[in-house]
């Protein structure tokens, strides 16, 4: 049984519009996947994967492919105010250089949109892109799917080994139309000891309705350093899906901390692969649901395959209203992967009695000489706290905030760079 | 002027179903005075100090207290903290995630917006509290951690009495603060609860321990037994307890 696919997901499909733009290796592949998901359709709610997802609302409206527009962004307002940075933006999923710092990339660095990439990097992004056989895992996710047969463009960043960006770079999506269904997709390569601080946020001062699609790719070389910090702050009727691939290499080490509020529907699915010893993954994440009817879903897994690897996944919620949440924290060691550490939680605070969370820990282990742990917690908010700080003057509601925040407080702190924290905190807040 | 009168409260127990533990509690508190109760494990000597701070978990039956003239059972426990009301809890909650410096210039600021008085800026904030820290014996090192996280019994008791001291209520009430300190912390104690002591603040004491009294001479005793005051005196009560017992006095009501 297949879930009824709405006509312009269909006519996009299609159309393919990946294999009209792309040379033959990667249209070969969007092509395939077009047919593999017109074919298969939609996931039901009999996928497991899929279970508490309702895809009826791709059907709501009748999107087209995005554009550019006119922009008359004040973009400044936008900007990291704490810190230099380096400002990317992308207006309706598709990528705005008049609107970018290119002028502050360094020369040593490649940062540039993939079409130029396609052009002026092709060795590059042949050599990393993903090939047929890690295609295949795209069968279980529809939407890396749909973004392989109809991604345009995207973003292509490349550090040499040793290259090092003083200042973080800020990925900046405006969504400023409506009824439009856009799927950048970037690739992300650090080389050797290459350092990377990179901050993802998604807004929409005007837009709604729309459907952002984005696919990431992040390769990391030996002992590359990346931390990356999403917020996806989305229109509350907008559909947010995100599918990121993170392979790691020797010794290197990566920090991903989310943070998701906005949007109607959101899926954020992250995999890690922990290639080579030594390699570490930090996975932190912060959602919180304000309406009726809002629903995000993390799907997160991490595959240590090799020996010596680490990971470390914390994940926390809070759910008003009449708000849907899902967490599913997949942890995947291989036979090989001996003296493995990894660590996983989630907890959750609902605050109504009409919110729901579905939190599932997967823990796979084929070997024998690992430290694992994992922890899931659903609850309320602790009344002897409350009455505590009360009891000491506080007001109710400023008491609620103040355990709310404390409740998230940690998630925060993984956020090293004290630039993009401070940004955070005043968006989350 | 603390007035309770005739106080029946009673809890709602997961097993037992609903349990009277306040039959008719009398007590008047004038202002200045400082009034310690005293009684056996399950008298409701914590209950009461509990219902007046505003605990939403008890259920009033009957009776009144008034404070200063106003209804307090009426009142949210913020309001009761706005009108001066302090408990300096038994066992303080512990609260991952929340600053105890940024919790403590919380409850101070939002104390004194109610009196309309400006906010403490932050510099102001830190040399008070810091100052009130050496008197309390807690290390600075505590303003940065959360909220009695991870605190010692003792460590717990100290902050109880520190954000006393900054607060700087009209009607103190301590829940067995004594309880679990060495010598030395009860001497703080003590001192803490003597500084703030003047004509205008009432103060009660609940404890076990005639110990604290030493340091805290009350103006007036009580004994609580099963949910009521069944004896009243001066600190000469107390030593007398200490001596021969709660069960001398259960007995020689029961006669």
């Amino acid at each position: 049984m297949t879930a009824v696919m709405p006509l312009w997901l269909q006519k996009e499909l299609s159309e393919c519009a990946a294999a009209r733009v792309w040379p033959a290796q990667i249209a070969d592949l969007s092509r395939h996947y077009a047919a593999h998901l017109l074919q298969q359709g939609l996931p039901t709610r009999k996928n497991e994967r899929w279970k508490y997802s309702d895809l009826s609302c791709l059907a709501k409206h009748e999107l087209t492919a995005s554009t550019l527009g006119t922009s008359d962004l004040n973009i400044d307002n936008y900007r990291l105010q704490h810190a230099a940075s380096i400002l990317l933006v992308l207006v309706n999923g598709c990528f705005a250089p008049q609107l970018s710092d290119l002028h502050r990339i360094p020369p040593q660095a490649v940062i540039t949109s993939l079409q130029t990439a396609k052009q002026e990097h092709a060795d590059l992004l042949h050599q990393h892109w993903p090939d047929q056989k890690e295609h295949l895992l795209y069968q279980d996710h529809p939407f890396a799917a749909l973004n392989a047969a109809a991604f345009i463009d995207g973003l292509f960043l490349y550090l040499p080994d040793h290259c090092q960006l003083s200042s973080p770079l800020h990925l900046l999506s405006i969504s400023t139309d409506a009824f439009f269904a856009a799927h950048p997709r970037h690739l992300f390569i650090l080389g050797k000891q290459a350092k990377l601080s990179l901050i993802e946020e998604y807004q929409a001062p005007s837009g709604k309705s729309y459907l952002m699609n984005t696919v990431t790719n992040f390769i990391l070389k030996d002992e590359a350093r990346l931390d990356y910090c999403k917020l996806q702050n989305e229109h509350r009727d907008a559909l947010h899906f995100a599918h990121t691939t993170l392979k790691l290499a020797h010794d290197s080490h990566a920090s991903l901390s989310n943070f998701s509020l906005g949007s109607r529907f959101a899926r954020d699915d992250v995999m890690v692969h922990l290639q080579a010893p030594g390699s570490q993954c930090k996975t932190s994440g912060f959602y919180r649901l304000n309406h009726d009817d809002q629903y995000i879903d993390h799907h997160i897994s991490i595959s240590h395959e090799a020996a010596h690897t680490q990971s470390d996944m914390n994940y926390k919620g809070i759910l008003h209203h009449k708000s849907r949440a899902v967490f599913n924290g997949r942890l995947h060691v291989s036979k090989d992967a001996q003296k493995t550490v990894a660590h996983q939680a989630n907890h959750n605070l609902l605050l109504s009695p009409q919110a729901e969370i579905y939190t599932k820990p997967e823990l796979e282990i084929h070997a024998d000489d690992v430290k694992c742990k994992h922890g899931a917690t659903i609850g309320q908010l602790d009344q002897d706290a409350l009455f505590y700080l009360c009891s000491r003057g506080i007001l109710h509601n400023d008491a609620i905030d103040m355990l709310l925040q404390g409740f998230a407080d940690d998630i925060f702190q993984q956020i090293a760079d004290p630039a993009i924290n401070k940004h955070i905190k005043e968006k989350v807040a | 002027m603390l007035e309770i009168e005739n106080l029946h409260v009673k809890i709602q127990d997961e097993k037992q179903g609903t349990k009277s533990i306040l039959r008719g509690v009398n007590l008047t508190i004038k202002p200045g005075e400082v009034h310690a109760i005293m009684g056996p494990n399950g008298s409701g000597k914590s209950t009461l100090a509990n219902v007046l701070a505003g605990r939403e978990d008890y259920q009033v039956t009957a009776g009144s207290v008034f404070w200063q003239q106003h209804d307090l059972l009426s009142l949210s426990p913020e309001d009761r903290a706005a009108r001066g009301v302090f408990l300096a809890f038994q066992y303080p909650t512990e609260i991952p995630g929340v600053n105890n410096m940024y919790f403590l210039r919380t409850a101070l600021n939002s104390l004194r917006k109610r009196q309309q008085l400006p906010p403490l800026d932050a510099a102001d904030f830190l040399v008070l509290v810091k100052n009130k820290m050496k008197t309390v014996g807690l290390n600075e090192s505590f303003l940065h951690r959360a909220l009695n996280e991870g605190f010692s019994g003792g460590e717990k008791k100290r902050n109880e009495v520190l954000q006393m001291l900054m607060l700087e209520p009209e009607l103190l009430i301590l829940d067995e603060t004594d309880s679990g300190l060495d010598i030395d912390a009860l001497q703080m104690v003590g001192q803490s609860v003597n500084s703030l002591r003047n004509s205008t603040r009432s103060i009660l004491v609940v404890t076990h321990y005639q110990r604290l009294l030493d340091y805290i001479r009350p103006d007036a005793v009580h004994v609580m037994s099963r949910g009521q005051i069944i004896k009243s005196g001066d600190e000469q009560l107390a030593r007398e307890l200490e001596s021969k017992g709660y069960s001398w006095i259960e007995n020689e009501i029961a006669i």
